[in-house]
């Protein structure tokens, strides 16, 4: 079959697709389900613009097809924000200073989200070795380093206010 | 960016892939984690024309210990390998090689069957399982067979597995006493490597050594185990003296290409750095003073 | 108290939080990828694998019988409906007066007609109803070329008798000369001279966003509107009217959203020619944008330069006459401001140091290869690194400590405003100064002690010195960078601010930093403001955003327009409350008497404004608006008979001491420590100052050690995208000491310097210095880039294994 049926949740909402069996997964999620916060910016899976939560882990939504989507719950930066306000990592990244131009900001978020729910007490190195995959052009990491150490503590001290 | 239009399918189990591998061997391109294969299909690189997905299939993903050794399933993906608490007791120069492929995305998604049937030369888990002595288990509509580490990677980007056959395990054999260690020169960390090297020992009680591997990544079409390790290092304790000759020995008797972005000589060179100091962690970790 | 002006300082100095960042962080910035409009189609461009070839033919009916395609066109169509590409960022061919530099420009149309010259230019383009099939039938395009000779090499293809274009009589696109002093003799007569060939490396700056243009005309509005990721969208109609040879349409250009730009969106491409063509000619909204792989050949590249300095020193230091011949090569002679590059970089060799006698000749070359163009620190990367090097190589050669040979050279504080010897006008400085703190800073004598113990161990840990100066706001005669900024500033109704400014935020912080200046000027609240730019219905003005000229002639513009309001609304005030203006100030948004009982709100007056006109001064016009223009201080447009001239207004500064050890047995090298002391003047937002600082050292970092682009003889290019292409991770990037002094800038009235580029300076030329410290014990000189390991790694085999020490 040349295209797939698709039965997925992104953001804890329901969406049923019928797309070519080629779709990227990025593209299901930008343009068949018009959330177009999460970016490409490479087209050889290293950059990390595109990173998501897929079933639980951070994957690059670019190095994915749609048709694994089927069945599959899907986290996007999209889905950070409650009703109560940003997720403790937007905070962080905000009062850190991690976003420049924004472009690779979505991926870095995603990255820092499920990172943290594996290791909420990361060292340095840890965070460093968790985040080679996104890259950044304009802020020269060490922010968003800060901002993830900033959003681990911030979690440590009220888990209830944890997103994604 | 973009690939080119393909069938696909998505079976629920192993008898159904092979089904299809047998029916259509000239055209099924598997799909496991998917992280080799994207960039090739966005880039256009290959252009299949049909794409069967692995991964709902049961029963190849899991890690268990035996007393023979692991037991690898290869659908298991490199994160799951890297994090496997028996891995890191029984085979702790696997769950190693595992943590320094690419970034914790791709090894979400990366399976250790994927990574070797895609025969990179550039890629680590090739030359973690031939240094471990490894053995593959492939499956197909008429049965299943084993194939040694060392008879599995024929050529660049070509493993010894018929086209209607699929590797589903990987046996690490249990060794008495082992260390090991593999040590990856990058320009970045978790790039391709511009050489690896995977070492092996079995220590006796004494503590001296009786048997060596050492593999090495990118140092060649294929990746390579620089033969005549056991005998140069067979009843030493890896003192420096040994382990110079081991590492000079590794680097004449390899001959790497040439590429525009890493010269020859500097790779030759490297190998010969990079053998030294995965046969000196690997004494260290055994705790052996020369 | 003067009406005029305010010396509130609420904002500015503070560590405002990024307005931007609002609708980053929750995925809501529109960025031109998220672009969505009806009946949209998608362009996709067919592009030549050769670097050097004629095009013997180009078969598009494969590609016409593909599904989903609506148009296809070869270069033929195109040249034959459009004019060539604009020569930006000149708005003339023959832009100096004076008799260098000379330049020439080369007719390229927006897809090639008879020959390609570099891997990449497009040869047709496909428009599809979406990109999937686009990218299907771009496939379907047969191209057959005769392949012809390539030259990759700029010096050689300046004698070369193989052209890249015909009707040049040789492969030199531009000269640069420039003679002052008896340089020869005083280099003969000198004490010790230092002589070196620096070969510094091609790479690009690769912003996470590429370039994307998207293009829609409304026949019956008569109006063409263009969406593009761009530098300059205040130059984009005049030049796109004038490659499409019309003069009838109106063009509106918008940025929206910018991932990143760093001087790889300011230039003129084919694309903005190509895509608006195809909406005037599909009357369809059209998008294109480039994938990553399309970027690294079809977008600009930079710093490939080779330079010969020679520098005379007397016995104790000082610098008697400097000689220095700079090659770049520019690749393909595309209007991407390439030509710039021989021009800054000749001319800043001398950099913070006195010189009176200089003598330079520039070349930009033209070869197979991409377009060189700006690349953030245009030209004073090279111009910097090859100075700091020769001060490292003079102080060995005389024994002189590495800063101290420095600060006999540089130029004193009190000679400011500083005519340099090839005429920029050096506005303040205290370059000395900074150095020692920056010394002093990084505990440079008891790093000496953790070398020596290191050493002990057979390990090599060194320390780099490194200093910058950094020439910004530039201006150029008969160009779009035109010398000016504007901002136009409105209080409306309700008492709240609306900026225009004709600069371009692609992560600086713009919005943040005019509101906290506005807000101090205006006394209002930073979140009663709104900040616009890169619109063109908004504002006009002549280009946009390079050199962080929004430091000197943006914000000056903001605060000049910001000024008028205030002062009218003062007087209006003072109408009304009976009291001199001069004795009233505004803050929290309430104009208040010294008595502190007599005020009207800023709403009030701004509501009298426009509502109660009976209540204004007699004579006075209602409404609160402000519109002003800032010319580049301390410049010039015309160099004088001697070849000088000013073409830059700001000079921040900063030094940099890193503290490395090299592995010798891999050639890596790991930054243990890394302190920098800099001087922008006067800082809006710290925060902001030192995120910019951060990134500009990390591109720094990944030009000096992981960044390269890799051409072989047949003019392909070895490393197209990410994964070959290393950009610095999370993990090359070192923590950082960031210190500041400030020394403001004198000619503008927010005294700003800019932070936004002089990051990049540093690293190469500080772990040079740091690697050839680290290896003293080997004698090794470190002249050439990158500081790759493998690069490393050679020169200490060279050294170790007998080779002639010195080698590169």
């Amino acid at each position: 079959m040349k295209s797939v049926h698709i039965e997925t949740t992104i953001n804890g909402k329901p969406y049923t697709f019928d797309v070519p069996a080629r779709l990227l997964l990025v593209d299901l999620i930008r343009d068949k389900a018009g959330l177009t916060g999460t970016h490409v910016a490479c087209d050889t899976g290293n950059c990390g613009a595109c990173t998501t939560i897929f079933n639980g882990v951070s994957v690059k939504s670019c190095q994915v097809l749609a048709a694994r989507a089927d069945g599959a719950t899907i986290g996007t930066v999209e889905g950070l924000r409650t009703a109560n306000g940003l997720d403790p990592i937007q905070e962080a990244f905000w009062d850190c200073d991690a976003a420049e131009c924004g472009f690779c900001t979505s991926g870095m978020l995603m990255t820092a989200v499920a990172f943290l729910a594996d290791n909420p007490d990361p060292s340095e190195d840890e965070i460093r070795s968790a985040f080679k995959g996104n890259l950044c052009r304009c802020t020269g990491y060490l922010n968003i380093i800060k901002a993830v150490q900033r959003a681990a503590a911030l979690r440590r001290a009220s888990p209830a206010r944890s997103g994604a | 960016m973009i690939p080119s239009e393909f069938e696909y399918v998505r079976p629920n189990s192993l008898d159904e892939v092979l089904a299809l591998m047998h029916e259509r061997p000239d055209d099924c391109r598997v799909m496991a984690g998917g992280q080799s294969l994207l960039p090739m299909l966005k880039l256009r690189i290959i252009q299949p024309t049909l794409i069967v997905d692995l991964s709902k299939i049961l029963g190849v993903s899991s890690i268990a210990v035996t007393p023979n050794g692991i037991e690898v399933g290869a659908m298991a993906t490199e994160r799951a390998i890297e994090l496997s608490g028996d891995v890191r007791q029984k085979c702790p120069m696997l769950a190693e090689t595992a943590s320094v492929i690419a970034d914790p995305h791709i090894r979400n998604l990366g399976t250790i069957g994927g990574s070797l049937c895609f025969a990179d030369p550039r890629g680590d888990l090739p030359a973690c399982i031939l240094a471990l002595d490894a053995t593959l288990t492939a499956a197909s509509t008429t049965g299943t067979r084993t194939i040694p580490a060392t008879e599995f990677f024929v050529g660049p980007f070509t493993t010894a597995l018929r086209e209607d056959e699929l590797l589903v395990g990987i046996s690490v054999p249990a060794k008495s006493s082992r260390t090991g260690a593999y040590l990856k020169l990058s320009k970045r960390a978790g790039d391709f490597a511009v050489v690896a090297v995977a070492a092996d020992i079995e220590w006796d009680r004494d503590r001296v050594c009786r048997a060596a591997r050492v593999a090495l990544c990118a140092a060649g079409p294929v990746p390579i185990v620089v033969r005549g390790m056991t005998e140069l290092l067979g009843g030493s304790r890896l003192d420096d003296k040994k382990i110079e000759e081991a590492a000079r020995h590794a680097s004449d008797s390899t001959e790497p290409f040439e590429d525009p972005l890493v010269s020859a000589d500097y790779r030759s060179a490297m190998i010969h750095t990079m053998v030294t100091r995965a046969l000196r962690l690997t004494r260290e970790r055994a705790g052996v003073n020369p | 108290m003067s009406s005029r002006e305010s010396n509130r300082r609420k904002y500015v100095g503070q560590e405002v939080r990024r307005k931007e960042s609002a609708d980053a962080l929750v995925g809501g910035a529109e960025y031109l990828s998220d672009i969505r409009l009806p009946r949209m189609a998608y362009a996709g461009l067919v592009r030549s694998p050769y670097a050097h070839a004629r095009i013997k033919n180009v078969d598009l009916s494969g590609a016409r019988n593909s599904p989903g395609v609506i148009a296809v066109y070869s270069g033929d169509d195109l040249k034959r409906a459009t004019k060539p590409l604009a020569p930006f960022p000149f708005t003339a061919q023959q832009p100096y007066s004076s008799k260098y530099p000379k330049l020439r420009f080369a007719d390229h149309y927006c897809l090639a007609t008879d020959k390609v010259r570099h891997v990449g230019e497009a040869v047709a383009v496909v428009v599809a109803e979406d990109r999937y099939r686009c990218a299907d039938a771009v496939q379907e395009v047969r191209a057959d070329y005769e392949p012809l000779p390539v030259m990759v090499d700029a010096e050689k293809a300046m004698t070369h008798p193989q052209k890249i274009y015909e009707d040049w009589d040789n492969n030199i696109q531009y000269e640069y000369r420039f003679s002052e002093g008896p340089v020869a003799e005083l280099l003969r007569k000198s004490h010790a001279v230092v002589k070196e060939t620096f070969n510094l490396h091609r790479y690009t700056g690769t912003p996470m966003e590429g370039r994307g243009v998207i293009a829609d005309f409304n026949r019956p509005k008569n109006l063409l509107t263009v969406w593009d990721s761009t530098q300059i969208p205040h130059a984009l109609p005049n030049l796109i009217l004038e490659s499409l040879g019309r003069e009838d349409v109106k063009i509106r250009v918008v940025c929206p959203r910018i991932g990143g730009g760093f001087g790889i969106k300011w230039g003129f491409h084919s694309e903005e020619v190509l895509i608006p063509w195809l909406s005037l000619t599909l009357e369809r909204p059209i998008a294109w944008w480039e994938t990553r792989s399309e970027h690294m050949v079809a977008s600009h590249h930079s710093r490939e330069q080779k330079i010969t300095v020679e520098a005379g020193f007397s016995a104790s230091g000082e610098i008697t006459a400097i000689k220095g011949r700079v090659i770049v090569d520019l690749g393909v002679a595309y209007p991407c401001g390439g030509t710039s590059l021989a021009f800054v970089t000749a001319n800043f060799i001398p950099g913070p140091y006195r010189v009176s006698n200089y003598e330079a000749e520039a070349y930009g070359v033209v070869t197979n290869k991409s377009a060189s163009g700006v690349l953030r620190a245009n030209g004073k990367v090279e111009s910097n690194y090859v100075m700091e090097r020769i001060m490292d190589l003079a102080a060995r050669r005389l024994n002189l400590d590495r800063a101290e040979i420095r600060r006999r050279n540089f130029v004193p504080p009190d000679a400011f405003p500083y005519t340099c010897v090839t005429g920029s006008i050096y506005d303040s400085g205290r370059y000395g100064e900074c150095l020692t703190k920056a010394v002093e800073l990084a505990g440079v004598s008891s790093l000496r002690e953790d070398i020596a113990k290191a050493a002990r161990e057979g390990r090599y840990r060194g320390i780099g010195i490194g200093f910058m100066l950094e020439p910004l706001s530039s201006l150029r005669p008969n160009a779009y960078n035109s010398g000016y900024e504007t901002a136009q500033i409105r209080v409306d109704q309700v008492g709240k601010a609306w900026i225009v400014s004709g600069d371009v935020n692609m992560g600086q912080a713009h919005q943040t930093t005019l509101s906290q200046i506005v807000a101090d000027e205006l006394g209002i609240d930073i979140n009663d403001i709104e900040v616009f730019e890169g619109d063109t219905a908004l504002l006009s003005s002549n280009s946009g955003s390079y050199a962080c000229r929004f430091s000197t002639v943006t914000t000056s513009a903001a605060i000049m327009a910001a000024r008028t309001i205030r002062e009218k609304m003062l007087k209006i005030a003072g109408h009304l409350l009976q009291v001199d203006a001069d004795r009233l100030d505004i803050m929290g948004g309430i104009i208040s008497a010294p008595d502190g009982k007599t005020s009207i709100t800023v709403k009030e007056v701004a509501n009298i404004a426009y509502y109660s006109v009976n209540r204004l001064p007699k004579g006075m016009e209602p409404g609160l608006f402000g519109h002003r223009f800032f010319f580049n201080p301390n410049t010039s447009f015309t160099a004088d008979e001697k070849g000088r001239s000013a073409n830059f207004s700001t000079y921040p500064y900063a030094a940099h001491v890193a503290y490395v050890e090299v592995d010798p047995g891999t050639g890596q090298i790991k930054i243990l420590k890394y302190v920098t002391v800099d001087d922008c003047g006067n800082q809006v937002n710290p925060m902001v100052v030192r995120t910019q600082l951060t990134g500009g050292i990390a591109c720094g970092i990944g030009g000096a050690i992981y960044e390269e682009l890799v051409y072989d003889e047949d003019g392909q290019l070895a490393n197209s995208n990410f994964s070959s292409y290393l950009i610095p991770s999370m993990l090359e990037m070192p923590n950082l000491e960031l210190h500041h002094m400030i020394t403001p800038m004198p000619f503008t009235p927010g005294g700003f310097k800019g932070a936004g580029e002089i990051g990049a300076i540093g690293p190469s030329l500080t772990l040079a210095s740091a690697v050839e410290d680290a290896l003293t014990p080997l004698g090794i000189k470190v002249i050439d880039l990158p500081l790759k390991p493998e690069k490393v790694w050679r020169l200490i085999h060279e050294a170790t294994k007998g080779g002639k020490a010195g080698a590169t």
